[in-house]
């Protein structure tokens, strides 16, 4: 299909859907207030979200439910965004509400492990089953690892995890999460593929950006927190990068030395700012590669071209939205002060 | 008829009862669930009276979603076994069910009659997992049979183990990036298109490490947890003489239980159907409320099945509370379900409107119009007395034989239709001279028959328009019924256009001067256009708008123009019912040519039989399709909306009737003596 019939409409809407994302200056007032309910008030009252606290009363709600109102509101963009794209592209923009489905899964995986005793999680289950086939009840009256996988019978995702059936390990939630991580970028690639040979290369850029950030992050964490052997490390790599290549990644996975590490990146990658050596790198690493993508992306959403690049641009956006929406939220919780509060946020205010 | 008068019911009872209840209730199949518990919360469950009982009102303040207590798996698992063992059929008979039981007897029965057998099923059991291991490790082993070493020996290795697995393609991709790093020499057995076979050799003092290794790989192992003599091919010989004996050691096993088969066997059916039903009261239980006396049960009755349901739950009665609440009275915002209920004719065709959408609770239901209008249709653009019979033919096939009474219906009252076209027509497998006409035959007057499709096609269009009258009456909505192009309006609107047609022709009588027929259908567009201010004036609704009126405008002014053409092309799209008569008989001369020009005795008559099947085929499934575009899209989009959802009982599937009454009447025997 030509690329003006196919893009030009779908640019339109995202950017017309970019014109209702939060201002800095939303932000900047949203930190100054003093509980979540507030918050919430401010968003129904001043801002696009106004639609989905519609029939809800502000006063009333709180974090979780505010989270999960956000998080509806991903799904109701996504959706928009789904509708302008058939057949191969559409099963590519589909993978992307695994991220999220993702969550919901490991949420409960979770809630498996402690043993905890959950009620309505059904409700809070936002995106488990969207787009996929997934047996929602049977996920949710799952007890154990085991039949949570069961329940996943049918599902792109029990490939990847049926190994840990019979799993008798203690770290068989561990490898559960690693595995849907898996699955998720697995099929993200495999789907990318189908792409046009421009697409590809936006996907590259944007997506690929992200997953080089992932991976340095996960090499880091593993070395120094998880003690795991450069083989393991490696093996849960990503593959969809886009400055390293698999020999690249094997290098830095095998450097004995965390300081090697360190200083490979600082010298021969882009991303030295993920490593500043403060005292506060590990807590800023996430917002750092978070924030150095978002600039990548506002360069993308400038030169505004013709391809799958501005549909990746506004599911990173929104998604960074919200992520700052959850952290104004918890900065207000835990009374923050204005100067601490912003530097947890992506966007620079 | 039409959609069926649904009540609300709402049954209080002592939770010592529910089972019992729930169990009459499945049976009865005619009540659809609601959520009880919500239904409580938002308060519609009706407030008890309180003199019937005092404590049920009592605790509805302890009310609380009810959550099962039972472990059925592991009895059904118990059963099931047995019924394996014994070599039963997995039916539930409906004589099973009947009477009064607990599920906590049953349980206790069960469980002796399973230590009973137990050793044997565990004995059973085992041999087949055992048999399923082996059919794995032979796959494997057709993978190494042409290798000549001694595998026996080589799984016995002191400071080498020999690992056996798969790997998926992605994950064996990476796994060969690193193989430097890895301590294990790896053989690839056999890549498939996901997967890829590996034998390893792991040095026993790296184990942990590879092992870890391969777990981050998602690496499947294959434990051999048999052992043969040999090399893999005398392996596989083996192997396969052990798997007769594990068929004979089975056979053996059978047949030691012959005789607790012939006393238990019709014992255990019995439980069989209990536990089935009984995993469907536990799914019926998830929608009840309950406290720790009672419980609270709500759904949707229609109102033909409302005895049904007292008849069946009247042993209880002095127990329960139920209250009955006809729909009507019912808080906007939840509908009843919809229940269609139409006679024999028609009601396959119901499938075809669900098709398209269930009609909700207010809405006609327009499977009869549908119905109807359909048979003509396609009979009269598919009219032949042998083809229509062929139809009627694979229809009853399909309903008896291969259980689809829905599709098999529609085909069998199709080709009815078709054949009394077909007497019409005067056609019989295409031939036009072996009948004769009793109406006209379509290829000689090509005008007669088009211009009579169309006047079919007003006719239902007009039926539409009443539909949708009837549907805004019931709904009490003017916009709609008054004012809209689907409303009076647009039915005034399509006459006058239709009589300014003819005046222009010239058949029509001229008792209205043309001048004002236009004036007229001027008024109409014009109010049409305003439908919804007037409305809104009328109901005295304000503001007088939803949107802002010059959107309004903009949108209505379309709106207008549509309205328009799509009454013209929605009147003229029915000359295509014409046309496909005319085209069904052409279709047939050109075959009719083709054997002719043969002119041998055989060719001919194979180009006829051939022709025939093609116009049956292709022909009929055009007509087919035509006919319900016919429908959807030409009248459904006139007067049905189609939002509704479907009733459907909670029931339990596929059982069997009064079967087995016999082996019913011996168990009680048996369990009297």
């Amino acid at each position: 299909m030509d690329k003006n019939t196919k893009y030009a409409a779908v640019n339109t809407k995202i950017a017309a859907m970019c014109g209702k994302l939060l201002k800095d200056d939303d932000y900047r007032k949203m930190i100054q207030m003093s509980s979540p309910s507030e918050i919430a008030m401010y968003l129904k009252n001043n801002t696009s979200y106004a639609e989905f606290f519609k029939e809800t009363d502000p006063s009333k709600l709180h974090r979780d439910a505010i989270e999960k109102i956000l998080h509806e509101c991903l799904v109701t963009y996504m959706d928009k965004l789904i509708n302008y794209f058939s057949g191969e592209y559409r099963s590519f923009i589909k993978c992307f509400y695994m991220r999220y489905e993702i969550v919901d899964l490991k949420r409960i995986a979770r809630l498996i492990y402690i043993e905890k005793d959950f009620e309505d999680l059904k409700s809070n289950m936002v995106f488990v089953g969207k787009y996929r086939y997934i047996d929602m009840d049977n996920v949710i009256k799952a007890k154990s690892i085991k039949e949570l996988i069961m329940a996943l019978k049918d599902t792109v995702y029990y490939e990847y995890v049926k190994g840990l059936i019979d799993s008798v390990h203690d770290d068989s939630l561990y490898r559960f999460e690693m595995e849907l991580d898996r699955a998720f970028f697995n099929e993200l690639s495999a789907k990318s593929k189908k792409l046009s040979k421009t697409d590809q290369k936006a996907f590259k850029d944007i997506i690929g950006t992200d997953a080089d950030m992932l991976n340095l992050q996960w090499i880091y964490r593993g070395k120094k927190y998880y003690n795991l052997s450069p083989e393991e490390i490696f093996n849960y790599s990503i593959d969809i990068g886009c400055k390293f290549n698999y020999q690249d990644i094997k290098k830095l996975c095998y450097m004995s030395t965390m300081d090697e590490f360190v200083n490979t990146v600082k010298e021969n990658t882009p991303y030295e700012f993920m490593f500043k050596n403060d005292s506060r790198q590990d807590i800023y690493m996430e917002r750092r590669m978070r924030r150095y993508l978002y600039h990548k992306i506002m360069n993308v959403r400038r030169r505004a071209k013709l391809d799958i690049s501005m549909t990746l641009v506004y599911i990173e956006l929104i998604e960074d939205e919200l992520q700052d929406i959850t952290s104004v939220i918890e900065d207000v919780r835990y009374n923050l002060d204005y100067e601490e509060a912003k530097r947890y946020l992506i966007t620079v205010i | 008829m039409s959609v069926e008068k649904m009540e609300k019911v709402n049954i209080v009872g002592h939770m010592e009862d529910i089972d019992d209840v729930a169990r009459q209730i499945i049976l009865s199949s005619s009540v659809h669930m609601v959520n009880a518990f919500s239904e409580i919360q938002e308060n519609n469950f009706p407030i008890l009276n309180a003199k019937q009982d005092i404590d049920a009102v009592l605790e509805y303040n302890y009310i609380k979603q009810y959550t099962s207590c039972k472990n059925l798996p592991e009895l059904k698992e118990k059963i099931v076994g047995m019924m394996d063992i014994f070599g039963l059929k997995k039916n539930v008979y409906d004589a099973h069910l009947r009477g009064r039981y607990s599920y906590d007897d049953d349980n206790k029965d069960i469980s002796e009659l399973y230590e009973k057998v137990k050793s044997n099923h565990e004995h059973f059991i085992q041999l087949d997992k055992e048999y399923k291991d082996l059919e794995h490790i032979q796959k494997y082993l057709m993978l190494l049979k042409d290798k000549q070493f001694n595998l026996t020996e080589a799984l016995n290795m002191k400071y080498i183990n020999v690992k056996f697995g798969r790997f998926s393609k992605a994950n064996m991709d990476r796994f060969k990036k690193n193989y430097e790093n890895v301590s294990a020499i790896i053989f690839r057995l056999y890549e498939g298109t996901n997967h890829v076979v590996v034998m390893m050799l792991v040095p026993e003092s790296v184990d942990i490490e590879v092992s870890r290794v391969l777990s981050s790989l998602n690496f499947e192992e294959f434990k051999i947890k048999y052992s043969f003599e040999g090399t893999p091919a005398q392996w596989m010989e083996g192997l396969s003489d052990r798997r007769q004996q594990i068929l004979d050691e089975k056979k053996n096993l059978q047949d030691e239980l012959l005789e607790y088969k012939n006393k238990y066997a019709s014992k255990i059916q019995v439980y069989y159907s209990r536990v089935m039903l009984e995993y469907k009261v536990e799914e019926l239980k998830s929608y009840i409320a309950c406290t720790n006396e009672f419980f609270y049960l709500t759904g949707w009755v229609p109102a033909h099945k409302k005895n049904k349901l007292m008849e069946s739950i009247k042993k209880y009665d002095e127990r329960l509370i139920t209250i009955f609440k006809d729909a009507p009275e019912e808080h906007e915002g939840i509908q009843p379900p919809t229940c269609l209920r139409n006679s024999y004719l028609v009601r396959p065709f119901e499938s075809i409107v669900k098709l398209y959408g269930i009609p909700s609770y207010n809405e006609m239901d327009p499977s009869a119009f549908l119905g109807i209008t359909y048979m003509i249709l396609f009979g009269a653009m598919f009219g032949d007395l042998g083809q229509g019979f062929i139809l009627f033919a694979i229809g009853e096939f399909l309903m008896r034989k291969n259980h689809r009474p829905n599709l098999g219906g529609v085909f069998a009252r199709l080709g009815i239709s078709s054949m009394i076209f077909g007497l019409l027509y005067g056609s019989f497998f295409g031939f036009e001279n072996v009948i004769p006409a009793l109406l006209i035959r379509p290829m000689e007057k090509i005008n007669n028959v088009l211009i009579a499709g169309v006047i079919f096609g007003v006719v239902l269009l007009t039926i539409g328009f009443v539909y949708n009258l009837i549907n805004a009456f019931k709904n009490k909505d003017i916009e709609n019924g008054i004012f809209s192009k689907n409303g009076v309006a647009g039915l005034v609107f399509y006459w006058l256009f239709l009589l300014l047609i003819l005046q222009i022709v010239g058949y029509a009588p001229s008792f209205i001067p043309t001048g004002v027929v236009v004036v007229l259908m001027v008024i109409m567009l014009a109010v049409i256009l305003l439908k919804e201010p007037l409305a809104h004036m009328i109901k005295g609704v304000k503001p007088l708008y939803n949107e802002s009126a010059s959107d309004y405008y903009i949108e209505g002014g379309f709106g207008v123009i549509e309205t328009i053409l799509s009454l013209f092309s929605n009147t003229v799209s029915f000359i295509r019912v014409g046309a496909f008569a005319i085209n069904h008989v052409g279709l047939f001369i050109a075959f009719e040519t083709l054997a002719e020009m043969v002119s041998g005795g055989a060719a001919s008559a194979a180009i006829l039989v051939i022709g025939n099947i093609i116009i049956i085929g292709l022909e009929g499934m055009i007509v087919f399709i035509q006919g319900l575009r016919l429908e959807y899209y030409e009248l459904f989009s006139k007067y049905f909306i189609g939002d509704g959802y479907e009733y459907v009982p909670f029931h339990i599937s596929s059982i069997k009737g009064g079967a087995s009454v016999k082996n019913n009447d011996s168990f009680e025997n048996e369990k009297a003596a």
